[in-house]
């Protein structure tokens, strides 16, 4: 099982090195607060580099001693930031109201924010696919557990 | 005998023509010496032009200075001037007013009036040449009757007659005269030290410390016009240039044209010679007072009733000599009135009125008499309908109207004059006299001093006046009543102008209160009604649909798009159904940069509760499918007005105001583009607009302007400040280019408007406290209106761009008028009332 790891959740251990390159660090942040379920707002500290990213935690994963996974979902924002056309279909997306400035600040904060993220870690460095992180399949289980194991 | 005499002379006569011709050269030359001596004779003895100036009942003299003197040194320099002997008139002197203007930036002229005097004081001079001037001091010197006294070495002979003293002298050819021996003697101070070169205008000045004696001749033109109500009229070829007043004769008299006076020696008698088609006020000739027939008997009781003229007593007051007659702009409008109006079909008139009136001749060439109101497609001013007949005549494509019988040389005056115009035109009757006695100046108060533009001319024993009914800005506007025409049902909501794309000539459509949609000519004529069953949600527009420069109609109703085409026949493939679960509420026709196709976005909201329902945006072909590349768009609130379609930077971009008041900005695949929303969370109902430095603007129920650019930047927010709670907030657009705009606020009665840095532009107070809907026209320099109009109480007025209503009273309409304006300052007015449609014009 363990040996098989690495082949078969191949972005966790990549998430996990990236963790571990860049010694980041998360923790909660109050910048911007939408006051919907499971939003918060996410300082990810690397060596040289900070970044404030506002998420959707809709399973209440994120935890300061879990970093692969908090990056997961800051790189999951990320994801959903990209694949809304605007605002109003991310607003959707999330569930959130679109006439609320909070989340007009977020989105914008999002599309300053999202390309240096993307710049800063690259191409390699994906989330865990969303259908699999809701089914709460294998390589989720494994995100959560990574920081824990070792 | 005869014969031989006759060859005899006739020899002689050819010797004299021989000797002549040998002789040629001195023929001529003695000739040219006669002529020479001729010429010379009648240069000498050429009659003078006279040296004219009055000085008017309120003003003694004025004198100009430099404005480097202090104001203490000049009335030194007065008293100076004057004189010790002006010190013993100083009562009279008391009681003058002084009056300071600034003539030029170097220059300033004090003048000094006295009080308004009932008998005025005027100076006279008149220049003579050497012959006529030693007669008429020959004249003056055997005068036993004349008393003499000195002043300043001259002398100065005292005339007197029944009514008063006359005073003057005789020096250097110029004679000078006055009643008043104060004006005379201050004339001849300044007057005696180089008489010869006085001008007619302006006396030359002293050199002394810069202050001289001028006559105003303005001042005393206003004088007169103050005395006498004379009217002034911008456009008129007659200028007052030069005044000629007779006080004590108890007559005045005013010339524009040069006049030449000459001086019987036996008695001081002036008499004044010009061309009668030259003369404005002549009261020379007295008429006597004529019989007044019947139908002047009623015209005058029409005047008593209506504007309390008492003509009768007007005459007694009058010495019973009646030359002319003016009349107040606002009492000409009756009871002479002559109306012309240019037809674009004269037969279809004539024949019509044939039609209607088999007894008269269609092609009559004089007035013919018809009653009222049975006249096609022309309705009448109101105050004229009071009277019993209508003379009609159609010449040369006008057709003409008055209330009263024209002949046919008078219309030919008429004619020439009122042709270019539609305005109106009164014709006085010779009938009516009136003078100018002393008691014009009380008559002047009272009906004189408004005239705001008028005209008189004479032509043989008739007096014309033509109106100008705009001449005065501040003056009401006038707007007489093109169309009238009965609307089987009620016109709901409003008319919107449309064009006819074969002849660009503006066409009215409207939807009734049974849904049938109506489109009218300018003319007046219904061109076609049409059943559509729905209600249009928003505007009627007009489209290009084939893309062949040919205009059809569109409008959204509430499930549908509508289109019909010029001749009211529904387009192939509409109505276009819309989404069942969508309540349309705008249409915005749209047609992408550099593509043909004509597209429909409709904007709409979802069905739902107050909270939760959201708009949508739909944009349709005109197959009546979802256009390509666009998916409808769910805003988060209804949109507060129609959305708008610009070009910036090359790109499409539709713009939308939500209710919430969050400002989207979508490029042509319905994408919110970088930059928005603006999310301001206000209370919008009333549409943006988009100026020209592409900045959009758009204001809320509450009184927040804001301000944004198209890169979604906020670049004001500002709060309408009002002390008064319940304030209605409006920005109203100039509706002409929807560039620029004003902020209104109705404080109940009161109605604040400011411009678009809110500032304060007018206040104006209302009739009713109702919430009034108001719309801003532009049309020009002095030509901006706010248009108010009350839902409640069905009427409209106009406010000019000062505040002031520019109509005298409200107009009664059941829908918010429109405003459209034509070539030149024509503006007209379209209007519902009483299940007509009226159009009213300025007829400029």
């Amino acid at each position: 099982m363990e040996n098989n790891t690495p082949k078969k959740y191949s972005k966790v251990e990549v998430l996990k090195a990236t963790v571990d390159k860049h010694q980041l660090t998360f923790k909660l942040n109050d910048a911007i607060n939408i006051n919907a379920e499971g939003f918060i707002t996410v300082k990810m500290q690397a060596a040289d580099h900070q970044f404030i990213i506002p998420l959707m935690d809709e399973f209440g994963d994120f935890d300061v001693q879990k970093p692969t996974l908090a990056l997961h979902l800051v790189l999951l924002a990320c994801e959903d930031f990209e694949e809304a056309e605007d605002y109003l279909i991310w607003c959707k997306a999330l569930g959130f109201n679109a006439s609320n400035e909070t989340c007009r600040a977020a989105w914008f904060h999002l599309r300053d924010e999202v390309p240096n993220v993307r710049a800063f870690f690259g191409d390699q460095v994906q989330a865990v696919d969303v259908f699999n992180y809701q089914m709460g399949a294998g390589a989720t289980q494994l995100l959560r557990q990574i920081d824990a194991t070792q | 005998m005869d014969k031989l005499s006759k060859r005899l002379d006739s020899d002689i006569l050819r010797k004299i023509i021989l000797k002549a011709k040998q002789h040629q050269y001195y023929v001529f030359g003695c000739a040219a010496l006669l002529l020479g001596l001729f010429g010379y004779f009648m240069w000498f003895y050429q009659p003078l032009k006279p040296i004219w100036k009055p000085i008017g009942p309120n003003l003694l003299f004025a004198l100009r200075y430099d404005t480097g003197l202090k104001d203490s040194a000049i009335i030194d320099q007065i008293e100076q001037l004057l004189g010790e002997d002006f010190s013993s008139k100083w009562e009279d002197f008391g009681k003058a007013v002084l009056k300071k203007e600034d003539v030029k930036p170097q220059e300033s002229v004090v003048s000094w009036h006295t009080a308004y005097s009932e008998s005025p004081q005027v100076l006279y001079n008149w220049r003579f040449n050497e012959k006529t001037s030693r007669d008429v001091l020959l004249a003056i010197q055997n005068q036993s009757s004349l008393k003499i006294r000195q002043y300043r070495e001259e002398k100065i002979y005292q005339y007197s007659n029944a009514i008063s003293d006359f005073h003057f002298y005789l020096i250097n050819r110029v004679l000078t005269a006055s009643t008043s021996p104060l004006l005379l003697e201050a004339s001849l101070r300044v007057l005696t030290n180089d008489v010869e070169n006085v001008q007619p205008k302006v006396v030359k000045q002293l050199k002394k410390d810069g202050i001289g004696l001028i006559i105003n001749l303005n001042a005393i033109a206003e004088a007169f016009d103050a005395l006498v109500g004379f009217p002034k009229h911008a456009n008129s070829p007659v200028r007052l240039s030069a005044l000629n007043l007779v006080a004590n004769s108890k007559k005045i008299q005013a010339f524009y044209s040069e006049n030449t006076f000459a001086v019987n020696d036996k008695s001081i008698r002036q008499t004044a010679f010009t061309k009668k088609s030259d003369l404005l006020y002549n009261t020379t000739q007295p008429l006597e007072k004529a019989q007044v027939s019947k139908e002047t008997k009623q015209r005058l009781s029409l005047l008593k009733e209506r504007f309390g003229f008492d003509v009768d007593n007007l005459r007694q007051g009058l010495s019973n000599t009646f030359t002319h007659f003016i009349l107040r702009s606002e009492y000409v409008l009756q009871p002479y009135q002559v109306l012309a109006f240019p037809l674009k079909d004269s037969s279809m008139v004539s024949s019509e009125l044939a039609r209607l009136h088999p007894n008269v001749l269609p092609n009559a060439k004089v007035f013919t008499l018809i009653k009222q109101p049975a006249l096609p497609n022309l309705i009448l001013p109101m105050k004229l309908d009071a009277f019993p007949n209508i003379y009609y005549l159609i010449q040369d494509s006008v057709l003409w109207l008055s209330n009263f019988s024209l002949p046919q040389q008078k219309l030919k005056a008429l004619k020439a004059a009122s042709l270019s115009t539609k305005g109106i035109k009164v014709y006085i009757n010779h009938a009516l006299k009136f003078s100018f006695t002393d008691k014009l100046g009380t008559l002047g108060e009272r009906f004189f001093d408004k005239i705001d533009g008028a005209a008189l001319y004479f032509q043989r024993d008739s007096v014309f006046i033509d109106i100008d009914l705009q001449g005065d800005k501040s003056v009401f506007g006038r707007l007489d009543t093109l169309l009238a025409i009965p609307t089987k049902r009620q016109i709901k909501k409003q008319v919107f102008p449309v064009k006819n794309h074969y002849t660009n000539a503006l066409e009215f459509l409207w939807q009734d209160e049974k849904t049938r949609l109506h489109l009218m000519s300018d003319s007046g004529e219904f061109l076609w009604e049409k059943a559509v069953w729905y209600f249009a949600k928003d505007h009627i527009h007009q489209v290009d649909i084939y893309n062949n420069e040919k205009l059809q109609y569109a409008f959204v109703s509430d499930g549908r798009i509508h289109a019909y085409d010029r001749l009211g026949r529904t387009l192939n493939g509409f109505p276009i159904g819309l989404s069942t679960y969508f309540e349309a509420q705008f249409l915005r026709p749209l047609r992408w940069k550099n593509e043909k196709e004509q597209r429909f976005l409709v904007a709409g909201s979802l069905p739902g509760n107050a909270k939760n329902s959201g708009g949508k945006l739909y944009l349709y072909n005109r197959y009546g499918g979802l256009s390509r590349g666009w998916a409808p768009r769910n805003v988060e609130a209804p949109l507060a007005c129609a959305p708008k379609l610009i070009s910036h930077e090359g790109k499409d971009v539709i713009l939308a105001l939500l209710k919430n008041g969050s400002f989207y900005a979508f490029d042509k695949n319905g994408r919110v583009m970088p930059g928005f929303p603006l999310i301001t969370n206000l209370i919008c109902s009333s549409a943006f607009l988009v100026d020209r430095a592409r900045n959009i603007h758009f204001m809320s129920e509450g009184g927040t302007i804001i301000e944004l650019d198209l890169q979604g930047r906020l670049l004001k927010r500002e709060q309408v400040r009002s002390r008064i709670t319940g304030t209605i907030f409006h920005l109203l657009p100039e509706q002409q280019s929807g560039a620029d705009f004003l902020v209104a606020m109705q404080q109940g009665r009161r109605l604040v408007v400011k411009d678009r840095n809110l500032k304060a532009y007018f206040t104006h107070t209302l009739t009713s406290d109702n919430p009034q809907q108001l719309a801003y026209y532009d049309f020009g320099e002095d030509k901006k209106f706010l248009l108010v109009f009350d839902e409640r109480d069905n009427t409209c007025r106009l406010l000019n761009e000062k505040g002031k209503d520019w109509l005298a009273k409200p107009l009664a309409t059941q829908i918010m008028p429109l405003l459209i304006a034509r070539n030149g300052s024509r503006i007209d007015l379209v209007l519902s009332k009483d299940n007509s449609i009226t159009v009213l014009s300025n007829g400029e």
